[in-house]
């Protein structure tokens, strides 16, 4: 078991901190993204939420009315008033929409021609038309009470409009919804693979050319170990590696979610990113056996960003253009993204909803055995080389 | 300045494959990532009409389909109730309406298309009862013809552009990266600064002893480093707009400015940091880049809104990371009609560099090896 416990000497040594700093900038993104989440709820219909800025020039109390019922109604973001900070908060999407109540508009709303309400989004954006239905859908309606009773005072307008907007139309979902803390995992296990390669390929990959150097080996290879015993030893380091990674970030979303394992569609996730370590371990295994110390580095930025780019990790991937998803055929992780997206998107679990979940993991399978298989030529052809 | 030493470091640089590969290709390479990533992510956020099915055989309220028509949001399909499950479970609508004893949504899912369809449906609900409680408050109106003149969508609100130019955040992550390859030249700067101190490396040692002043010998490299990073910046800006189709506007000459400053102080940076500490040179690099990378992180390479938040909560931070002043001023070129924040950036950043500079020659300057 020499070779088991070098093995085993290098790691802490010289991996540790990699390993330490790769889980702090995941953990950190995780903890980021969970927290900037828009929030679903499970069964009931939820409205979604706009982030708009109400700025109150008028302050009479149709104004202040108003503002209250989109704050109620909407996200609200405060924003400062200056307008470059205006202009910034839009750009950077921080606010979607920007409500600037015009002074006197509450003396002009009654005249036939009020003044309007200024606003402000980026140009022919979902969320504008939306939040632009909504102020509409206020201000008709108590527009008619002004024009019905024109003596009545604003806070009775309000209370009434306020009634009659409470009342709704019916909604019904036609499945189930995939619930919060299922799309919440969905998005974690895809961005996963960007950190499995990543760290893989800079852990094992590094330890892997530290035993392929070439003195090292030839000491190696006269040692009273056989040559089979050997590889099968550093085999068993690198899974046992592998499976440690791997072990750790399934259990984080537990920590970070508050999530049970006991779904099946949890169980599902932890499954397919079992696959893919063993795809990814396969990677470092091909990654090593070509690179040399110096090229490692930019060669395992180009696999990790690469892979992970194309297969939407980070971006869902219905956004991937079209070329991107044909490419996507190519790439194994694009399939693990594609497996965890199906399982994201399960309502009910049968025979031919459960079929391209298998089907994706056998690709995933078969890629690995490929990058194995190169691999393994490639060292038989440098030990005669040797 | 010595050309000779300019045009050396200038080849040892092109032959260096890491270098070559940190400083051009690297940023190459994320582009393309970028640009395959991210190039449809502006159209998830534009507004597509909302496609809502109808059921064909069910009575809807009067006025409803009018009023979805006129609102011009929606496409609507008149379909059998079967066949809008399928399409439904296809994702092929957003929702059908249907009205068995009353009016119902059915969707697949919360989101902001559903709640277009689902605000729509209950300001109809709304308004009817609106109208209703108006006439039990108040009879007489139906009489004077109050029905007849009011406007029940009536718009009140007037949209303002925020500028002429688009609003396209994804070429923020452009403007990081390009400023993450204007920083790169700090690997080059802080390389020179190790074959300039005697101390650090033997073929500085032998620099030392030749005829050439250190300084002198110094600012050839430097200009060198900023040289080739000025041009592989040239290079990314080249392929990102004309081959990535990415619109930085058209005000080229600035951008050039703002990356050409940014190579100096990237360069001055790598410089003085390579002249204050002590490391191998491998640990150098590897500082060099986690630091880059961590001021470019700040600056929305990856994820954007980071550069928004700092510059809310701690604007200081903006201001004196000068990956943020490259990005801010690309921003403040594409984005903004007038040149006063791109000038402020421009002169921030150009101020740091110097600083850098300053510093650097200071502890360089005079140093003498008794022996090494």
């Amino acid at each position: 078991m020499q070779a088991f416990k070098a093995f085993y000497k290098i790691v802490p040594r010289k991996f540790l901190v990699v390993f330490m700093i790769y889980t702090l900038i995941f953990v950190g993104i995780m903890a980021f993204f969970s927290y900037s989440e828009s929030k679903q709820t499970e069964d009931a219909f939820e409205l979604s939420k706009v982030r708009v800025s109400v700025i109150n020039h008028d302050n009479s109390p149709l104004a202040n009315e108003l503002e209250a019922y989109i704050n109620g109604i909407a996200r609200p973001v405060d924003i400062k008033t200056d307008e470059e900070s205006i202009k910034d908060a839009l750009f950077f999407r921080e606010t979607e929409f920007i409500v600037t109540i015009p002074e006197g508009f509450q003396n002009s709303f009654s005249s036939p021609d009020p003044k309007k309400i200024n606003t402000m989004s980026v140009p022919d954006s979902t969320s504008s038309h939306y939040a632009r239905t909504i102020i509409d859908k206020y201000l008709n309606a108590a527009r008619l009470y002004f024009e019905a009773f024109p003596e009545m005072s604003i806070e009775e307008i309000n209370e009434r409009v306020l009634g009659d907007i409470s009342q709704e139309a019916n909604v019904s979902f036609l499945h189930q919804a995939a619930s919060k803390t299922v799309t919440n995992l969905n998005g974690y296990f895809n961005f996963l693979s960007y950190i499995l390669i990543a760290m893989l390929i800079s852990m094992v990959g590094r330890v892997m050319l530290i035993f392929n150097d070439k003195q090292i080996k030839m000491r190696n290879y006269c040692a009273p170990v056989t040559s089979k015993s050997y590889s099968f030893q550093l085999l068993a380091g690198n899974l046992s590696i592998a499976i440690v990674i791997w072990l750790i970030f399934v259990g984080l979303p537990f920590f970070i979610f508050s999530n049970s394992i006991n779904q099946v569609s949890t169980l599902m996730f932890v499954a397919n990113s079992f696959v893919l370590t063993i795809l990814c371990l396969c990677i470092s295994f091909f990654v090593a056996s070509f690179a040399t110390k110096k090229s490692i580095d930019p060669i395992a930025n180009c696999f990790s960003l690469g892979l992970s780019f194309l297969a939407g990790s980070f971006v869902p991937q219905a956004l991937l253009s079209d070329t991107l998803k044909t490419l996507g055929n190519f790439n194994p992780i694009f399939w693990y993204v594609k497996v965890n997206n199906t399982i994201g998107d399960l309502t009910i679990i049968n025979q031919s909803t459960l079929k391209p979940i298998f089907y994706g993991i056998l690709v995933q399978l078969a890629f690995s055995f490929a990058f194995l298989a190169i691999a393994l030529v490639i060292i038989k052809q440098k030990k005669h080389a040797l | 300045m010595s050309f000779h030493i300019f045009k050396y470091s200038i080849k040892s640089l092109v032959k260096d494959r890491t270098a070559l590969f940190w400083m051009l290709a690297f940023p190459l390479i994320l582009a393309t990532f970028f640009n395959l990533a991210l190039g449809n992510l502006m159209s998830s956020e534009g507004f597509e009409k909302v496609n809502i099915a109808v059921i064909g055989d069910q009575e809807m309220p009067a006025g409803l389909l009018d009023a979805m028509d006129e609102s011009n949001l929606f496409i609507i399909t008149h379909t059998t109730e079967a066949e809008a499950k399928e399409l439904l479970s296809d994702k092929e609508i957003t929702g059908y309406i249907k009205n068995q004893n009353n009016l119902e949504l059915v969707i697949r899912s919360s989101g902001i298309n559903q709640s277009i369809a689902k605000v729509f449906l209950d300001n109809y609900v709304q308004i009817s009862t609106t109208v209703v409680n108006v006439i039990e408050g108040n009879p007489e109106l139906l009489q004077e013809g109050f029905l007849d003149n009011i406007a029940l969508n009536q718009s009140f609100t007037a949209e303002e552009l925020p500028t002429n130019s688009s609003m396209n955040v994804v070429v923020v992550y452009y403007f990081a990266l390009l400023a993450m390859t204007c920083l790169y030249s700090a690997f080059a700067g802080c390389n020179a600064t190790t074959i300039i101190q005697a101390n650090q490396s033997s073929l500085a040692a032998r620099i030392n002893v030749a005829p050439t002043k250190k300084l002198k010998a110094f600012l050839s490299m430097i200009a060198a480093s900023i040289c080739f990073q000025f041009v592989s910046t040239i290079i990314a800006i080249t392929y990102i707009t004309q081959f990535l189709n990415v619109d930085f506007g058209n005000r080229i000459l600035q951008i050039g400015i703002i990356c050409l400053v940014g190579c100096f102080t990237g360069t001055m940076f790598g410089a003085m940091f390579g002249a204050i500490t002590k490391f191998k040179p491998e640990v150098k690099d590897m500082l060099v880049s986690n630091i880059t990378m961590g001021m470019c992180f700040l600056s929305g390479l990856m994820i954007l809104q980071i550069k928004y938040i700092v510059q809310e909560k701690a604007p200081i931070l903006a201001y004196i990371n000068p990956a943020n002043l490259i990005t801010d001023g690309l921003y403040a070129l594409y984005y903004y009609d007038t040149f006063d924040r791109y000038l402020f950036n421009l002169t921030l950043l150009g101020i740091l560099g110097v600083i850098f500079c300053t510093v650097t020659i200071f502890v360089l300057r005079r140093q003498k090896y008794a022996s090494i």
